[in-house]
């Protein structure tokens, strides 16, 4: 009796392993890796309400520097912040110029081009988009 | 026939009734009640009197018609009818009087004439102003690069001031300048915005302003014909309204004081001559323009005509911008309704000027007055800079205190540099007529609110040039507002006492009362672009520091109210009150999300000036919040 159960666990794991290609595979750029979320990103929502009147560029570079240009509509120049960040794990940290750190360390979920940044209870959604010539030509750093 | 009969007949009624009415008046110790004179006739100036008509009266109707010339003050100006209307400006008439004829006797005809609603006496202006000789004008000790070519600029420490105490005193400020350097890398000027200089005549021909000087292209200069038939003949670069001609500045009496004036404003930079200026250009002709409105002549004035004249002039011929550096006597009035309720041809004229109808710069919705505050040490600035709607202009030396002869507290409602002459060092150089210089020179020294004044309308002048560069739109209103918040913190070194040579100013007397700080061109600039917004940590109280949108003052300022629309409040969830204390706006968030509030206060003294008494002037600034539980100390939105 021990002998055919086990003969039915291992045949049922062995179709569970033959399953498992069967299934679609993971888009790889959803994967929260350095690579994946290289590039331009724009501010979309905050908790789920989009930021009225605000505008926030966020600019993720290959060699772990950031920038981040913001304003908002009162304003006719972005104000324009630089630093770097690392990714460990799904948790995104950085740094401003001035050594000052971000408000916080996020927890990233990367979903079909678009970038969740979670803190506090708070999360940022923000979609990639080339970032302009009207954005970054017209800033003042601080 | 028979019409002209009774005509004739009722003048000579009239007439004998004027002359009863002169017989039977008031002895010299019992004058009559004048109620519909505007001012008093004490110290009235000699040639005539104004008459504001009843409406629907008719000048010919004037009972002094008879024996007096009599003509409208301001001509009509095609499609400008509605708003001279608005202001009662079609019923304004000059009443010549001949110096042989008693002025008060002329008034007591008005007064009892049914279809006269007011009249008024000439008053005397002062310029606050006084010449600095002796200064030799060509030092030009090593500074730093300066920005444009013009080789007398490290002589103006008012646009940059790098310390040189050898030059600009023992007790100059570094620094004590408006940031003219760090604003002209933005813009230096627009050719459309147009500075009309109420003054004397402005030199135009003087080779460091006739570039930037305005030119009427619908006159033809010097044919002696009406071009344009707007009722001055050849008013190319302006007009004289005191000689009822072209502008003049070398007859004797004149003082240089327009052309002084116009060079601080818009002196041509970057032209390898002379000074800089605030809104000079940049040496490509993007100098904003100068309009000379005279109303001195030969250090003279007529009686107020001119003056409202100038005013109206300036409005429907472009000017976006009024530069006053003159007033009455301090004290004169003593607060608004004192000086509204008079309703004086230039309050009229003054108010056609700011109307919205008469917008002339693109980017506000009404044009800009600025006065100077005056030169009498007093207390109370002069009117009518003290009225609450105009910029008010008091004086700072090179030390960064106030001039020794600046007048201060209710009515001023900024200050800017117009140099001390008891101090040590050089004043404020700019632009003079040779032809009144006592060396004949081209520039010169001069000192005072008068000087102080243009410095102002020349960065108001830059301003509007920056707005219109963006493509950005304010009220009058909020751009008063910007220019009155672009300041530097003046209130912290009023302590202890100034000695300026014989003077000694007891610095906490000038405490509060100079208006809301030191004018500073780039603040000005930046706060045109607009300003940041700024995060709040949700659920807790937050502390905003206000000094950035209300000038380094904003912990001394009075504040008037905030104002959070209620969809603003809801969607920032802020609960209870809002309050600001020592400069400090607290409030507490407990959502996440954006919104929008308004602060106002007052510019210029702890109390709005009133119809009761002189005072501040309101002014607001809105801002921009985000409310998040995460937010960074660096301002950064991650």
């Amino acid at each position: 009796m021990k002998k055919i159960l086990a003969i039915l666990m291992l045949g049922a794991l062995l179709l569970g392993c033959n399953k498992q290609p069967e299934q679609p595979a993971p888009d790889p750029t959803d994967t929260v890796r350095e690579e994946n979320i290289l590039g331009d990103w724009e501010l979309v929502s905050v908790d789920g309400v989009s930021p009225s009147g605000l505008s926030v560029w966020l600019r993720l570079g290959e060699k772990k520097t950031f920038d981040l240009w913001q304003r908002s509509e009162s304003t006719v120049q972005y104000e324009h912040f630089w630093g770097t960040w690392s990714l460990d794990g799904n948790t995104l940290s950085g740094s401003y110029m001035d050594g000052t750190p971000w408000a916080a360390q996020y927890t990233v979920s990367l979903d079909n081009e678009r970038l969740e940044l979670s803190a506090g209870g708070e999360t940022h959604v923000l979609r990639r988009a080339d970032i302009g010539a009207d954005v970054t030509e017209h800033c003042y750093s601080q | 026939m028979h019409k002209r009969l009774i005509s004739t007949l009722l003048l000579v009624l009239t007439l004998s009734l004027a002359c009863t009415r002169e017989a039977e008046g008031p002895s010299a110790e019992q004058p009559l009640l004048l109620t519909k004179a505007a001012n008093s006739a004490e110290g009235a100036l000699p040639g005539g009197l104004l008459v504001k008509l009843a409406p629907g009266a008719r000048p010919g109707s004037l009972a002094v018609a008879a024996d007096h010339a009599v003509q409208r003050v301001f001509p009509a100006v095609h499609g400008k009818e509605e708003v001279e209307r608005k202001y009662g400006l079609d019923r304004w008439y000059a009443v010549q009087v001949p110096p042989q004829e008693s002025l008060l006797s002329v008034a007591r005809v008005l007064e009892a004439d049914a279809v006269v609603e007011r009249f008024q006496f000439g008053v005397a202006l002062e310029r606050p102003f006084v010449p600095d000789t002796g200064l030799d004008i060509l030092q030009t000790k090593a500074g730093d690069p300066v920005s444009f070519n013009d080789p007398l600029f490290r002589n103006q420490w008012f646009l940059y001031n790098n310390g040189n105490k050898n030059l600009y005193g023992p007790t100059n400020v570094e620094g004590m300048d408006v940031s003219a350097r760090d604003a002209w890398r933005l813009t230096a000027g627009d050719p459309s915005i147009i500075v009309a200089i109420v003054d004397e005549g402005v030199k135009y021909t003087h080779p460091d302003l006739a570039n930037n000087m305005w030119c009427n292209t619908l006159e033809v200069d010097g044919n002696g014909i009406d071009d344009d038939e707007n009722g001055y003949i050849d008013d190319f670069h302006g007009y004289n309204f005191m000689a009822d001609g072209p502008v003049s500045w070398g007859k004797s009496g004149d003082e240089g004081h327009a052309t002084h004036v116009a060079g601080l404003v818009a002196a041509v930079n970057n032209n390898g001559i002379g000074v800089s200026s605030i809104a000079g250009g940049s040496g490509q002709g993007d100098g904003v323009r100068l309009m000379s409105c005279q109303i001195f002549s030969a250090g003279k004035q007529d009686n107020i005509t001119a003056y409202a004249k100038a005013i109206k002039y300036a409005a429907d011929n472009g000017a976006s911008v009024l530069q006053c550096s003159f007033g009455e006597n301090s004290g004169r009035f003593s607060n608004d309704r004192a000086w509204t309720d008079v309703q004086t041809v230039e309050k009229d004229a003054l108010d056609y000027f700011r109307d919205p109808a008469n917008a002339n710069s693109g980017v506000t919705d009404g044009n800009i007055v600025v006065f100077s505050a005056g030169n009498n040490h007093a207390p109370m600035a002069s009117y009518p800079g003290a009225y609450r709607e105009f910029i008010c202009v008091s004086a700072v030396g090179q030390d960064g205190l106030p001039g020794w002869y600046t007048n201060y507290g209710p009515g001023v409602t900024i200050a800017s540099p117009g140099g001390d002459n008891k101090i040590g060092g050089i004043t404020m150089l700019s632009t003079v007529p040779s032809e009144s210089d006592p060396d004949h020179q081209d520039y010169g020294y001069m000192h005072g609110t008068s000087m102080a004044t243009p410095v102002v309308s020349g960065i108001v002048a830059l301003g509007l040039s920056y707005a219109k560069k963006l493509g950005r739109h304010f009220t009058r209103s909020e751009f008063e507002s910007l220019i009155l918040s672009s300041v530097h913190e003046l209130d912290s070194r009023l302590t202890g006492v100034k000695t300026a040579e014989t003077v000694t100013m007891n610095l906490a007397d000038y405490k509060d009362k100079m208006g809301t700080g030191i004018i500073d061109a780039w603040k000005v600039l930046m706060n045109i672009e607009g300003t940041p917004f700024v995060m709040v940590p949700k659920g807790q109280e937050a502390a905003v520091d206000l000094r950035e949108w209300f000038g380094d003052d904003a912990p001394v300022l009075t504040w008037l109210g905030i104002d959070i629309p209620a969809a603003d409040r809801e969607a920032l969830g802020i609960e209870g009150t809002p309050v600001v204390e020592n400069g400090l706006l607290k409030l507490t968030c407990t959502k996440t999300g954006c919104g929008r509030l308004t602060l106002r206060a007052v510019a210029g003294g702890p109390t709005l000036g009133s119809e009761d008494a002189a005072g501040g002037k309101e002014f607001a600034r809105t801002l921009s919040l985000i409310s998040r539980t995460n937010t960074s100390k660096s301002g950064g939105w991650l």
